[in-house]
């Protein structure tokens, strides 16, 4: 029997941290949540750093 | 019967002259595409000194940015098999294109060689390109020269695509797009982790930063592009013409106050600019309180200044009863809120230093009761 085929870890991780992303600007962006540059550069930063680490760490597992 | 001695005959001479020394790039000692590695080798120096040049050379008028795109372009890497029909027309084709654009560069930019000129960003965008396709498919850019000509196109056209994408997003969200920006991102997201089973949609990453990004920015800013783009320059004559805010996307918004005799008492007056640059022009006989926020840049009220990112200014003053005093609050997403006196309204910012010999003052206000601001010089 074959194990089941793993998923796409860059996929999985860069969808994740985007969803995440995704749902705080949708927050910004509707004025529930006020977010200055100081706070929001770092989460911007955080999500594109998790995406080239996820890229970096599978880079060649595919 | 005589016999001959069994002697052993002398090793026929060696057909094959050694090989004729080649410059290659190097397939073992690169970090790019081996060209600084295959330099090394050819001249028999460390390659690391051969890359501390390259990039002297690339810092010093872009020539090292030239001269390695084009040997990513024309030199074959070592081990390569030797070009057949196919390579051979791909490597005239990128010859042709590489001397197309060096003189496209050196005709239409006017410049020399030395000064990198127009062929410093031509080539600029070729190496970017080469370094997001490697990035982008983890492929270093080996092969013939058409199949590198054709990964620098490529990670050329992403460039392009995603700076598209990212200019569209920042007007989009600028003008009160941010939600459907911000859903498309979380609909990117949510198909990436459902892909993710499915063998994946990498490709789905880059778009999805390239719009999410300066909608984080715009949003963060809080740059507004509602009210126009352009510039918007309005002189009341009297009082009653006076609004009691001015808006404009993005742009220059200059409002001349100079032509109103404003009486004793307060007025304000509320500028917003979603990205540009504000400019109130007053009377020199009119003290100017003022408070701003700036997503990111600057505040100059006369003499003093402040600047930086998510900026809060604010500079109170108090008028003698007898003058009248003007308070300005000012909403800047990306840009600059100027307050001054002189008239030479066709100053941008960024100008500023032109006329920094213009002592300006608020001298009409009696005093300062407080005031702040990021980065704020009082002066």
């Amino acid at each position: 029997m074959r194990p089941p085929a793993s998923p796409d870890r860059l996929s999985l991780i860069a969808g994740l941290v985007l969803v995440v992303l995704g749902t705080v600007l949708l927050l910004c962006s509707r004025g529930t949540l006020q977010m200055s540059i100081g706070a929001m550069a770092p989460i911007a930063f955080a999500a594109v750093g998790a995406i080239l680490l996820a890229s970096g760490l599978t880079r060649g597992a595919r | 019967m005589n016999e001959t001695p069994d002697t052993p005959l002398p090793p026929p001479p060696d057909a094959t002259p050694p090989p004729a020394k080649r410059f290659e790039r190097s397939s073992s000692d690169r970090v790019i595409g081996g060209v600084c590695g295959g330099l090394g080798r050819y001249f028999r120096i460390v390659a690391t000194l051969v890359r501390i040049g390259m990039v002297a050379l690339a810092l010093l008028g872009g020539t090292g940015l030239i001269v390695y795109a084009a040997a990513l372009v024309l030199v074959p890497a070592d081990g390569e098999v030797p070009a057949g029909p196919t390579e051979s027309r791909d490597r005239a084709l990128a010859i042709g294109i590489a001397i197309s654009l060096t003189i496209a560069g050196v005709v239409f930019g006017g410049f020399g060689l030395g000064a990198g000129g127009a062929l410093f960003p031509i080539a600029g965008l070729c190496v970017a390109g080469l370094a997001v396709w490697w990035l982008v498919s983890g492929e270093r850019p080996a092969g013939g020269a058409g199949t590198i000509a054709r990964r620098a196109a490529l990670g050329v056209a992403l460039i392009v695509g995603c700076f598209a994408l990212a200019v569209g997003s920042f007007f989009a969200s600028g003008l009160g797009g941010g939600v459907v920006i911000a859903s498309l991102v979380i609909a990117a997201g949510a198909t990436l982790v459902v892909s993710a089973f499915a063998g994946g949609a990498r490709w789905l990453v880059l778009p999805a930063l390239a719009i999410a990004l300066p909608l984080a920015f715009v949003t963060a800013a809080g740059i507004d592009l509602d009210g126009g783009f352009g510039e918007k320059r309005v002189r009341p004559g009297s009082v009653a013409e006076i609004r009691e805010s001015y808006r404009l996307g993005m742009g220059e918004l200059v409002v001349d106050l100079r032509d109103v005799k404003l009486p004793a008492g307060d007025r304000r007056v509320k500028l917003g600019v979603g990205t540009g640059h504000a400019l109130v022009l007053v009377d020199e006989g009119v003290c100017v309180a003022s408070t701003a926020t700036v997503g990111v840049g600057g505040v100059f009220v006369f003499e003093r200044e402040g600047g930086g990112v998510d900026v809060d200014w604010s500079d109170e003053r108090r008028a003698p009863k007898s003058t009248p005093r003007l308070i300005v609050e000012g909403d800047i997403g990306l840009g600059v809120l100027e307050v001054r006196h002189d008239g030479e309204v066709d100053h941008g910012p960024g100008r500023r230093s032109d006329r920094e010999h213009v002592a300006e003052s608020n001298d009409a206000c009696a005093t300062r009761t407080a005031s702040r601001g990021s980065g704020a010089s009082a002066g």
